[in-house]
């Protein structure tokens, strides 16, 4: 859209769209790290931006501490993505989306919170079954099951949300530094 | 005959590339732009766009919805969709859309929508010149005011028609209220004065301010009543009166009386 207006802009979110893609292709394994989750977040926002300017507020609030820490891949990024999408986009006027990680009782806590249009309250039980919401209802469903399955039933997403409220979505993911050793150990398991 | 465009479309980089486009064409000027329904309005409302390049997928009401609140308008611009998905098509035709095209943009088949509009236009003047010499009516311009959508049967006093008759070389012509540029009075005779031509009326100015909407209308002077959508520039004169110069083919200049300026202040927040 800007190759023409703005070349030097389009070149640039050219090379981060490419970014996003190599990021998003290069991943192997279930899991990744705190700061590779948020590296690949930071570019799929970058792109965002470029589109909606200052309607699109990010406030970010990272214990710095957590991130060579592992989380399950995918897990914040579609979180971040409905956000934007199905929060603050359809919303009249500027929305903000806050993305908050924090250490809390030995478990890394994901938030992600935004000022947008909000879930209806009895559509919020609905939003986790696959098949179903606005997009493909493939996202929240899909991060919903994998956490579930990998860390136990208590573990899936917490979802807080209400017409016009906005919608803060709650993660919980055990601390592992190293993939490696959690992956022996299943091994031995087996 | 340069064409007033107004974009619609939420996101930045879609406005800044279709104002880039539109900037190609001599007869298109654009003239605003919106973000949302809500903008997109207020702006409809407040200046007499001949082209809406409008998004679909917008926050609040979508694009569909402002297509469908633009018809109800008298005089309504020209609707062209402007959207990413090829799902709404049928839709948009239902409001009556000129054109519907898809992001991202494509320079021919953005030049064969406005040659589109741009025939449109000449044909509705055209007709507009003929139709109104032959007293006919054209049959895509609204005879009736939104509210005079009368069921039938009711008596036809009921009908608020926001058309003039007037006289053209000694035959009666139907004058659509937006053509009317101003009225005046001359040596005991009331003459409406479209773009181009003065024609001779029957009725008294005092009638014609009671027939022709009120938002719009204003008696600037004892002798004159002028269409506020057609003034250019506003000019003062002495003792805080003013001289209005309006948009028809001779430029005319339209005088305030010195208390009519004072509501003309507070009917444009000067």
């Amino acid at each position: 859209m800007f190759s023409r207006t703005n070349p030097e802009t389009a070149r640039r979110l050219l090379i981060r769209l490419a970014t996003f893609f190599r990021q998003t292709l290069k991943r192997h394994g279930h899991f990744n790290t705190l700061r590779e989750e948020l590296e690949y977040i930071n570019t799929y926002l970058v792109l965002e931006k470029a589109r909606f300017r200052e309607k699109l507020r990010i406030l970010r609030d990272i214990d710095p501490d957590l991130m060579d820490y592992q989380i399950p891949v995918l897990t914040m990024q579609p979180l971040v993505e409905n956000a934007v999408k199905h929060g603050v986009t359809p919303k009249v006027g500027p929305g903000a989306v806050q993305i908050t990680a924090k250490q809390e009782h030995g478990e890394l806590h994901i938030t992600v919170k935004d000022d947008g249009v909000g879930i209806p309250k009895e559509r919020i039980s609905q939003v986790l079954l696959p098949g179903v919401g606005s997009g493909n209802g493939v996202g929240l469903s899909n991060v919903h099951e994998r956490l579930k399955s990998l860390f136990g039933e208590e573990y899936g997403l917490k979802i807080t949300s209400d017409t016009g409220q906005g919608t803060t979505i709650h993660v919980r993911v055990p601390l592992i530094k190293d993939v490696n050793e959690d992956r022996r150990e299943q091994v031995n398991e087996a | 005959m340069k064409l007033k465009a107004l974009i619609v479309d939420d996101e930045y980089p879609a406005r800044k590339e279709l104002r880039f486009l539109l900037n190609k064409f001599d007869n298109i000027e654009v003239v605003g732009e919106a973000t949302n329904a809500q903008e997109a309005l207020t702006l409809i409302k407040a200046l007499d766009y001949s082209i809406l390049f409008l998004d679909i997928e917008m926050p609040g009401m979508n694009g569909l919805e402002v297509g469908a609140r633009v018809q109800e308008m008298p005089n309504p611009p020209h609707v062209v969709f402007v959207t990413a998905y090829d799902e709404y098509a049928v839709r948009a035709f239902e409001v009556n859309a000129v054109d519907y095209i898809l992001k991202p943009f494509d320079e021919k088949r953005l030049t064969q929508t406005i040659n589109k509009i741009v025939k449109i236009t000449q044909q509705q003047q055209q007709q507009q010149a003929a139709g109104a010499a032959a007293g006919s009516s054209q049959s895509d311009q609204p005879m009736v005011f939104p509210e005079g959508a009368i069921p039938a049967g009711q008596k036809p006093q009921h009908f608020k028609i926001d058309r003039i008759p007037a006289e053209k070389q000694g035959k009666t012509i139907l004058v659509n209220e937006s053509d009317i540029i101003f009225a005046f009075t001359e040596q005991d005779y009331v003459y409406i004065k479209t773009f181009s031509d003065k024609l001779f009326t029957r009725f008294t100015l005092k009638e014609l301010e009671s027939r022709l909407n009120p938002s719009i209308f204003f008696r600037t002077h004892r002798c004159y009543l002028v269409n506020l959508h057609k003034v250019k520039e506003i000019i003062p004169f002495f003792n805080g009166t003013y001289t209005l110069i309006v948009e028809d083919n001779e430029k005319s200049e339209v005088p305030v009386s010195r208390a009519q300026a004072k509501k003309l202040r507070k009917i444009l927040g000067m």
